[in-house]
């Protein structure tokens, strides 16, 4: 039922954004557009079928670590 | 990029209501647990650092005036690796700006109003009309918060005006107990929260505007505008809820309003000034995520936004309900990651850039002194 | 047979919009006329399918030679009296001048003496050759005069036909102020707007749209005030027309309008001559419909539907007082119901105690959720007022009475709706009548409906929703280039005096500053001076 209703979402949004881009020959925006469509309805679809995903925020946590120890040390975070 | 115009007034308050944002709801409480009763000290000297931070950051659009940010660090750190360094920044920025401040909406209706509804329910709804605003174009969004910005100013007098009668002038006594030293985390804080993002405004508003001498004057009118608001509600939650409580809550400003009090008739309307926060973060959301679109499109050169709002808005709306997974997580990540990525995005960025720039100027120059803020 | 040819009069109409709309194919091999009076009037008839209130009179003006004439009007369209005057008198005195000065004199009579003396003493010409011309002009009431042996025909001005006559204002009332109202007659209306503004730069266009009904339209602008630049697009988009009937303004309306897909208006209408002449003044254009008393005006922003032409007439404290109470009652009509149903079903901790109680005791009894108790309540009103416009004027005014009163009363009482519920709906009702517009308060209540379902799931924050919505939609929108929100976004100070406020009249010394950047200033200030004792 979910996943129903996510496709149809995804293809309301390509009825609405794709016949301008086709008519303006845009290719990039053709580009970025089905790359972020696809990458969001790939999020949609994973969060209805597994409910515990893991948030990127952990990776971006870890890339700052040693950037965030220092500055606790500092003392200017806690 | 579309082109746009924007008014010098409708700059002012792009600004203010950006910053005012989630700080409105979060900033007392975060200044509080570290500075108890001084927070309003810590607020003030914030304001006075941040503005520093952020003549610093107009500094660099005054020195490339029509530039957007993007556009600028592909110049001075040539096209690649400035294409990459602001790819990976608008990343977490993207992933800690407006995905993370919808999710804060989420919650604090979830939890201070409506509990019985699904969390996904209000984000789908709130990112919903943010996508609206974003694609509608800036001229839109700046339109609209032309209109709102009255409301807002109302709804926050008004709150201010009627709880004065239950202000508690000891509660910020004594000063400075325990010395300076709390302060400067307090300051940092704070400067995170409410100056430090303001780079990303960098986006919009150099391409944007009519006048661009009298531009950065208009933003710093409207960083003013904001920080003095943030300081108000400062003030008034040290003195009339006092520090404990204002520290251990959630939303000190929910329960402000909620002390409310005329004649035993006009009471309990918090949700009335709920509107208040709602106006301030769909702006702060809405221009986070426009500044975004805005990058991600200069930095792979595509000159239309709108076809790309909608995907994106359905990234960040999906990556909103689960990008905090509780609230433990939320306050370790406020604390321990997003300060210090916001140092590295807002002043540790802006002085390279600078830096670069002032290497540039002596190269082309060949001048002996090598000055680090040239002019 | 002489031929002659004649050079054409400066025509009435646009030119190119004749060739545009003469798509069809005419059946005949030319559509020029031909110099026999016969095949010219054969192909007439054959065309008009001999309709029986197209008059065709041949004359003939001579028994011995045969000169022939024809005269052509329709009935009921072209006015008799001119013709007999005109037309058949002065016919009937050559004839007879000629049988006075002698046979002899016969052969010097032609037919170009007769055009001449016939030009004489009508009041509009119009040369033309063409069948095309010819019909229109016959349809629209002049009376044709065809000479055998030419190839050109007179078309004279004979249009006379019964009409409403002036009267008052039906839709747009006022207390103090004119009460005229524009008619269907198009030269009517131009005339009660020329009274109005007596400057030699109101100036007016006119073309005819629709390829059936080839209505006249006018377009009427103050040069030097109005924006060229508007003019131009309003010239442009009338021309891109394409339509078979133009039947009222609103057609037109449709069709030039910047937006479609939005219930607000973005091109304003009135039947009041003296909104024209005002909106005319600030740099406004007015487009007129032959066919109907609505005259369209634009570019028309959101602030030009609130404005009522009484505010200019009444003092300025009155009238400021009376525009805050519209734009209080736009937020009653369009946020009354959901207001009601958000507090009582989601923050109930908004009110008082004691009406708490009250409302809690009433809701006890309704065995529905206050979203479609309000739906239904709305629903019905907007059913009643629909049926308050048709009924005829005897029995309107009791069935609505009977409508509000009783059926409300009665639904009380059954336990289907609570009373307080009725009282919303009332004033919600009420109050979106105020707005002077009709089709800006029907936006309003429409637009009820969908805020009131995002009130019944999700309360105060789901209004936040739909009123940012609006916002956001409102913001976009633009008339003729100019944003609709103009002056409150982007803000316009000095537009400010007349916006929400109508300050005195010596203190309103602008004109709307997007509306014309140029001619801005409209009079000196000068305050009004108390006289010294």
């Amino acid at each position: 039922m979910n996943v129903a209703l996510i496709l149809m979402t995804a293809a309301l949004v390509v009825w609405l954004e794709l016949p301008r881009m086709l008519r303006e020959r845009e290719q990039r925006e053709l580009w970025g557009f089905s790359v972020l469509l696809l990458l969001g309805v790939g999020i949609s679809l994973t969060q209805t079928f597994i409910s515990d995903i893991p948030t990127p925020l952990i990776l971006v946590a870890s890339l700052l670590k040693p950037f965030s120890d220092f500055l606790t040390a500092i003392g200017l975070i806690q | 990029m579309p082109n746009v115009k924007i008014s010098l007034r409708q700059l002012t308050i792009i600004t203010a209501l950006f910053m005012i944002g989630t700080a409105i709801l979060i900033v007392p409480s975060a200044l509080a647990v570290k500075a108890k009763q001084d927070a309003w000290i810590a607020a003030l000297i914030g304001i006075g650092i941040g503005s520093l931070i952020l003549a610093l950051q107009l500094l660099l659009s005054r020195l490339y005036p029509d530039m957007n940010l993007v556009q600028i660090s592909e110049k001075l750190l040539g096209k690649w690796l400035g294409k990459s360094v602001c790819f990976l920044l608008l990343l977490i920025l993207f992933l800690g700006g407006p995905v993370a401040v919808l999710q804060e909406i989420g919650t604090f209706l979830t939890v201070q109003i409506m509990p019985e509804t699904p969390i996904q329910a209000i984000i789908i709804l709130f990112g919903a009309i943010v996508l609206m605003g974003v694609r509608l174009g800036l001229e839109v969004l700046a339109r609209s918060a032309e209109l709102l910005f009255p409301w807002f100013l109302l709804l926050f007098l008004s709150l201010s005006i009627l709880l004065f009668s239950q202000v508690k002038w000891e509660n910020a006594l004594p000063i400075l107990e325990q010395g300076p030293g709390p302060l400067i985390p307090a300051v940092c804080s704070f400067i995170s929260i409410v100056y430090l993002p303001n780079m990303i405004l960098l986006m919009i508003f150099p391409a944007s505007v009519n006048r661009q001498s009298e531009a950065n004057k208009a933003v710093f009118i409207g960083s003013l505008i904001g920080s003095l608001i943030l300081l108000l509600i400062v003030i008034l939650s040290i003195l009339v809820l006092g520090p404990t409580i204002t520290e251990k809550t959630m939303y000190p400003s929910y329960l402000l309003a909620q002390k409310i009090n005329i004649g035993n008739f006009l009471q309990r309307i918090e949700v009335i000034m709920a509107v208040m926060w709602f106006i301030t973060l769909f702006f702060r959301i809405s221009f986070y995520f426009y500044a975004t679109v805005a990058g991600y499109c200069q930095i792979f050169n595509i000159k239309n936004i709108q076809p790309l709002v909608i995907p994106l808005g359905w990234i960040l709306t999906t990556l909103a309900v689960f990008i905090y997974p509780n609230v433990m997580f939320e306050h370790n990540w406020e604390a321990r990651t997003w300060t210090p990525f916001s140092f590295i995005f807002g002043l540790l960025f802006p002085l390279l850039l600078l830096g670069l720039h002032g290497i540039r100027k002596i190269r082309s120059k060949g001048a002996p002194k090598k000055s680090r803020f040239p002019e | 047979m002489r031929h002659r040819r004649r050079s054409s009069h400066p025509v009435r109409s646009v030119d190119k919009e004749k060739e545009k709309t003469s798509s069809k194919p005419q059946s005949n091999s030319s559509d020029v006329l031909s110099a026999d009076l016969k095949s010219n009037l054969d192909y007439i008839r054959k065309t008009l399918g001999g309709s029986t209130d197209i008059m065709i009179r041949e004359i003939s003006l001579d028994e011995k030679d045969g000169l022939k004439v024809a005269v052509l009007y329709t009935d009921g369209l072209a006015d008799q009296n001119t013709i007999t005057e005109s037309i058949m008198k002065t016919l009937a005195r050559m004839v007879n001048s000629s049988k006075v000065a002698g046979r002899e004199q016969i052969p010097s009579f032609d037919g170009s003496q007769i055009l001449a003396e016939i030009s004489l003493q009508n009041k509009e010409i119009q040369n033309f050759s063409k069948y095309k011309t010819l019909f229109h002009s016959l349809l629209s009431g002049d009376t044709i005069f065809l000479v055998d042996g030419f190839e050109d025909g007179i078309a004279l001005g004979t249009r006379g036909w019964k009409d409403r006559g002036v009267t008052e204002t039906s839709v747009e009332n006022v207390v103090r102020g004119p009460r005229e109202a524009f008619t269907e007659s198009l030269r009517t209306n131009t005339a009660m707007i020329r009274r109005k503004i007596k400057d030699p730069n109101l100036w007016l266009e006119t073309r005819q749209i629709g390829r059936l009904t080839q209505t006249d339209v006018g377009l009427m602008y103050i040069n030097g005030i109005a924006n060229e630049k508007i003019v131009q697009e309003a010239r442009d988009r009338l021309d891109r027309i394409d339509i078979g009937s133009i039947l009222e303004s609103g057609y037109i309306e449709e069709a030039i309008q910047d937006e479609t897909m939005t219930p607000f208006p973005t091109i304003f209408n009135t039947e009041r001559p003296d909104v024209i002449a005002a909106e005319l003044l600030e740099g406004k254009i007015a487009i007129l419909v032959d066919g109907t008393p609505f005259v369209l005006v634009m570019p028309a922003l959101f602030v030009s539907f609130l404005h009522a032409a009484e505010d200019y007439y009444q003092r300025s404290d009155i009238s400021s007082f009376l525009r805050m109470l519209r734009y209080l009652s736009i937020f009653i009509s369009l946020l009354g119901p959901s207001l009601y149903i958000a507090v009582s079903t989601f923050h109930q901790e908004m009110l008082p105690t004691q009406l708490l109680f009250g409302l809690a005791a009433q809701r006890e009894q309704i065995p529905f959720p206050a979203f479609v108790e309000a739906v239904l309540m709305e629903v019905t009103f907007e059913i009643l007022r629909e049926a308050g416009l048709r009924l005829p004027k005897n029995i309107g005014s009791a069935i609505s009475i009977v409508g509000t009163l009783v059926i409300g009363q009665a639904a009380v009482e059954a336990g289907i709706i609570s009373a307080a519920m009725v009282i919303v709906v009332a004033i919600t009702a009420i109050s979106s009548f105020v707005l002077p517009a009709f089709n800006m308060s029907i936006a309003f209540r429409m637009l009820r409906f969908p805020l009131m379902a995002l009130a019944g799931s999700f309360g105060l924050y789901g209004i936040f929703i739909g009123a940012t919505t609006l916002i956001l939609h409102l913001c976009s929108l633009r008339s003729f280039g100019v944003p609709y929100m103009a002056p409150f976004a982007p803000l316009i100070p000095d537009d400010q005096k007349d916006a929400v406020l109508r300050l005195p009249q010596w203190m309103l010394m602008t004109r709307p500053r997007l509306i014309n950047k140029d001619n801005v200033t409209r009079r000196k200030s000068t305050p009004p001076q108390k006289s010294r004792k």
